[in-house]
């Protein structure tokens, strides 16, 4: 196994654990296309996630979040994710978990 | 090369609307064509001003293409419209003698018509094209006068060409969607007949033209779920002077969707001559802030002007951009 090898079995492991069951239960999929040495994951959205209008959604608020948080890994991306920084801000910001205050 | 970027303009056209070439309804045709390309010209981005009685001729072509643009190479598409004109818009004959004045830098494709020429005729008819002329690619236009028309997916009349494209080793089709030029049925220019033909022939690729306009979210749709159906932007350029927002929303919109990677530049060359203008619009274009905040557009970057321009059909077609580069200029000069 060698060491790229490895961290895509830890990106494909975390993808499975935390994220798999939600995207089949739509008919969507996603998985590592490609690890590099330097640990930098191009993922492979696939069934109902590969032209959803929502799939920068998925990708930014739950996906990234997950295969950035394997230790090795230095960047995240999937080639049909195509949108605009203001995009992403935004994607993040409505996904941000909400801090509730204690009421009164 | 544009900026150290390699162009390759998937299509233009050889035309010939001589009269001896006009059939029957045809002159009006042609003088729909026309006006569509005046309704979108302006002084700086004019119409054809000698479209109309005549032909085309290779020295012009060669004039516009290759000594006032950038334009590395270009595809040089037949129009196989019959009903309108006797040889087709675009004949054959025409594209093939452009890709003979300059053989390293003009691909010949061809074009067939199953209701005209039959299934056998047009399969003939292909290999043919394909052998004796050097086809490398086949385009089709399947909507034509009187409601008459033929689907992409039908397994008696389309699939023995799709079959016999991929015996003759090539690898991508192209189809006039949208952009009614008469009185053709709008539903018959429709994108969606892809589809089940996509899934068929896997080992095929299958180019809208157009944008399939007005069919622009369908043919958006068709190609980000199908990884062998691919967008020209033939005809998007072309609006760019006259509703630039527009222009950019159907970008943004392809980008968002299908990404970079299976856009292909097209100028539409002879309708519009200045074939420059239109590649100093894409080459400086970028994503208005607006439309990338209000529509989550992608920004328009060089990466993905050096795939549109170029890289992206060289690739589909098999052709080693470096080599090329060298045989055309005697150097290879691309810059990331």
């Amino acid at each position: 196994m060698t060491a790229n090898g490895d961290l895509q079995q830890r990106v494909d492991a975390a993808i499975r654990e935390h994220i798999a069951r939600f995207l089949d239960s739509h008919g969507g999929a996603v998985a590592s296309a490609a690890v590099t040495s330097d640990g930098d994951v191009t993922l492979q959205f696939d069934g109902a996630c590969r032209a959803c209008p929502a799939v920068a959604a998925t990708f930014f608020s739950k996906v990234a979040p997950i295969v950035r948080a394997v230790p090795g890994v230095r960047s995240v991306h999937a080639p049909n994710v195509n949108v605009s920084e203001a995009a992403v801000t935004r994607i993040l910001a409505l996904s941000a978990p909400v801090r509730r205050t204690p009421e009164r | 090369m544009r900026d150290g970027m390699f162009v390759f303009d998937n299509v233009v056209h050889m035309y010939d609307n001589k009269a001896s070439n006009i059939g029957p309804r045809g002159e009006q045709v042609a003088r729909n064509l026309h006006g569509f390309g005046v309704a979108l010209s302006n002084e700086q981005y004019p119409a054809n001003d000698h479209f109309l009685g005549e032909e085309l001729s290779v020295e012009e072509a060669g004039r516009i293409l290759f000594e006032e643009s950038e334009t590395d190479m270009a595809m040089a598409q037949t129009v196989p419209l019959f009903g309108w004109w006797k040889d087709g818009f675009s004949p054959a004959r025409r594209q093939y003698a452009l890709k003979e004045a300059f053989p390293d830098r003009v691909l010949f494709c061809g074009g067939v018509d199953p209701l005209f020429q039959g299934v056998e005729g047009a399969c003939n008819e292909m290999t043919r094209q394909a052998e004796e002329w050097g086809s490398v690619s086949f385009k089709f236009y399947q909507a034509h006068d009187n409601s008459l028309s033929w689907r992409i997916d039908d397994r008696q009349i389309a699939y023995p060409m799709w079959e016999r494209a991929l015996e003759l080793g090539i690898t991508n089709v192209q189809f006039h969607k949208g952009v009614p030029f008469g009185t053709e049925r709008m539903e018959h220019m429709h994108p969606t007949d892809i589809q089940q033909a996509a899934i068929d022939f896997p080992e095929l690729t299958f180019v809208i033209h157009h944008l399939g306009d007005p069919y622009i979210d369908e043919s958006i749709s068709v190609a980000a779920r199908n990884p062998n159906v691919w967008l020209a932007l033939s005809a998007w350029i072309n609006i760019y002077p006259i509703m630039p927002r527009e222009a950019l929303k159907r970008l943004g919109k392809a980008l968002m969707n299908v990404g970079p990677d299976r856009l292909v530049w097209g100028s539409e060359a002879f309708v519009w001559p200045n074939v420059q203008g239109y590649i100093d619009l894409f080459a400086t274009m970028e994503m208005p802030e607006n439309l990338q905040e209000d529509y989550g557009y992608p920004q328009i970057t060089r990466d993905t002007k050096r795939k549109i321009f170029g890289e992206n059909y060289a690739r589909l077609m098999g052709i080693d951009v470096g080599q090329k580069l060298k045989t055309i200029h005697g150097s290879d000069e691309r810059t990331p």
